[in-house]
């Protein structure tokens, strides 16, 4: 290309290159923030050396809500369901946290049943959002067989919601003190999860001892145990390095101390996105387990510790404390602060993924642009495909063009990498 | 339940930090920011991998005065090391805990407050204008309506 040439009105970026040599440009590629597929918007900027990424920059904040915010102005029956609203996926855990911190500063004894009820229906939880996920993670292979599969299976789970909430999603289950909805029929569940791990094993079968699902997962996006701790990476993208790090056997809560036999920290040593899945899949089983001895173990009694939610709000006093749940993506953390009123004065949410999202950094540096969708899958955010394109003269990094696609189509064949 | 409290608990004494125990968390209240790094950074010589850092939570005490709480879970126990600053600056914990440079971009661009150190305190979350026209939206000082009010000004612009 001659120097000094334009095209469609814009300037030359790859001035002086002639033909046949390296351009020796570092191009930075926006991946994001929207894609009809995924839930969470988030703008990956790559910076790229042909197709190797050198560095991965991130912003957030899309959807952001000011939650935090607004939850100082709602009482603390209120805020519950304001809480459930912040995650679709994992909208039971958010009120399960914030619930397990105003207990704390209250000091009540939650009645054994309805933590039962919790712990069953954050299992079912977790179920569905491994295999949501699941199913993602092929469709970035373009293995949308498994995608149709897993989120067949799904609907199994999200039935057991239906019946036993009356809702798909943001069940409102959780009152400070207990649980608003009880388990009277245990039958269908137990049916389900027979159905649920045959599909497990299936996807295990299917998705693990296939060759090329192997090939695009395995060896990419590494992360070692020693840096995934230090990055504080929680949940299964942790123990996929072989961290056994689990929320539910550190510092259990709900009922999970009564149900330690039926489970155990499963880790894989690989680091990478197969060990990843794999962990997933290895927890569906967990789950099933779990929910298996939580309805045989679960004793008959009342659901909420006090029934006057008047009473509830008034009777808060003042104090902090933190609440911890092992959500289907990691550790959750709640830190609630009062000072003797109706509302909170302070609610820190920490969802599970603003603590992994970092390792994404460690995880896609020095590897393929085409990984990145199934890298960032795996780790269970979201991902958006290539919209526009920035370019960065490398040696001048304040000179920044953005190009067209249809520049890039001109393009295309003339650019030797 | 929680086995690691003595350990934790006898840890911190030998720091000579003030440790309170409430329900099972522990918290230990610092005098001064750097006071704070310090206690962080000795906890984590101490326990290695098994102190984790799990957030960190600014809060608005009023009168221009901030509290910056490090939640962590030291060997089973949830500990909170708490710190104030009257001049709305921390010292930041990126060395001590890599993780933490997410949660303190979000500490700067929410409470205003500059933490020295970080290797690169940009906006997280909102947008560059925001923090540009000092518009830090939990503190207490702004209502509800004044952040959206402001935020529709900059996007306007």
């Amino acid at each position: 290309m001659n120097s000094g040439e334009k095209i469609d009105g814009g300037e030359i970026w790859d001035e002086g290159a002639p033909h046949g040599d390296t351009v020796k440009y570092e191009i930075k590629v926006p991946l994001g923030p929207v894609h009809p597929a995924v839930k969470e918007p988030i703008l990956f900027t790559f910076t790229l050396k042909g197709e190797e990424i050198v560095d991965v920059d991130f912003e957030m904040g899309f959807i952001h809500r000011g939650i935090e915010k607004l939850v100082e102005k709602k009482n603390f029956v209120q805020a519950l369901y304001l809480l459930e609203r912040i995650c679709g996926i994992c909208s039971n855990v958010h009120p399960t946290t914030y619930a397990q911190a105003v207990e704390e500063i209250w000091g009540v004894k939650v009645p054994e049943r309805a933590l039962y009820i919790r712990t069953i229906l954050l299992e079912l939880e977790r179920l569905q959002s491994h295999m949501l996920l699941l199913g993602l993670v092929a469709h970035q292979m373009g293995f949308d067989t498994m995608l149709m599969y897993t989120w067949r299976e799904r609907e199994r789970v999200m039935d057991l919601f239906e019946a036993i909430t009356g809702n798909r999603v943001n069940y409102s289950l959780n009152m400070i003190g207990g649980v608003r909805w009880d388990i009277d029929k245990t039958t269908p569940i137990l049916k389900a999860m027979d159905d649920v791990e045959k599909s497990a094993k299936y996807c295990e079968q299917v998705f693990l001892g296939d060759r090329s699902v192997e090939k695009r997962t395995r060896g990419v996006g590494c992360i070692s145990g020693p840096d995934a701790r230090e990055l504080g990476v929680v949940g299964p993208n942790v123990r996929g390095s072989g961290v056994p790090f689990d929320v539910r056997l550190d510092v259990p809560y709900a009922a999970y101390p009564w149900l330690r036999d039926s489970f155990k920290a499963r880790t894989a040593s690989g680091g990478d996105s197969y060990s990843r899945t794999k962990v997933r899949i290895d927890e569906l089983y967990d789950s099933c387990s779990i929910i298996r001895s939580a309805l045989d173990d679960m004793p008959k009694g009342p659901l909420v510790a006090e029934p006057n939610k008047m009473k509830i709000i008034r009777s808060i006093p003042a104090g902090e404390a933190v609440g911890r749940v092992e959500a289907p993506r990691g550790e959750n953390v709640h830190y609630v602060q009062t000072d003797g009123k109706e509302f909170p004065r302070r609610v820190k949410v920490r969802a599970p993924t603003f603590a992994n999202v970092y390792a994404l950094r460690k995880m896609l540096t020095g590897g393929q642009l085409a990984d990145a969708p199934v890298v960032v899958a795996s780790i269970d955010v979201c991902f958006s495909c290539t919209d526009r394109v920035a370019v960065v003269d490398a040696a001048n990094p304040k000179r920044r063009k953005v190009v067209s696609m249809k520049q890039i189509t001109k393009r295309r064949g003339k650019i030797k990498w | 339940m929680t086995i690691g409290k003595e350990n934790v608990l006898g840890a911190l004494k030998a720091l000579e930090a003030t440790a309170s125990e409430k329900g099972s968390m522990v918290i230990v209240s610092t005098s001064s920011p750097s006071d704070c790094s310090e206690i962080l950074s000795a906890l984590k010589e101490k326990f290695g991998s098994d102190c984790h850092l799990s957030s960190v939570a600014g809060n608005d005490l009023g009168d221009g005065k901030f509290e910056v709480n490090y939640i962590l879970l030291v060997e089973n126990v949830s500990v909170i090391v708490k710190t104030e600053t009257a001049n709305c600056e921390v010292g930041s914990v990126t060395r001590i805990f890599p993780g933490a440079i997410l949660f303190e971009r979000e500490l700067y661009e929410m409470f205003g407050i500059k933490v020295a150190g970080h290797p690169d305190l940009r906006n997280f979350f909102l947008p560059k204008e925001l923090t540009k026209s000092g518009t830090y939206p939990l503190r207490k000082s702004l209502t509800n309506e004044q952040v959206r009010a402001e935020i529709r000004r900059v996007t306007e612009q």
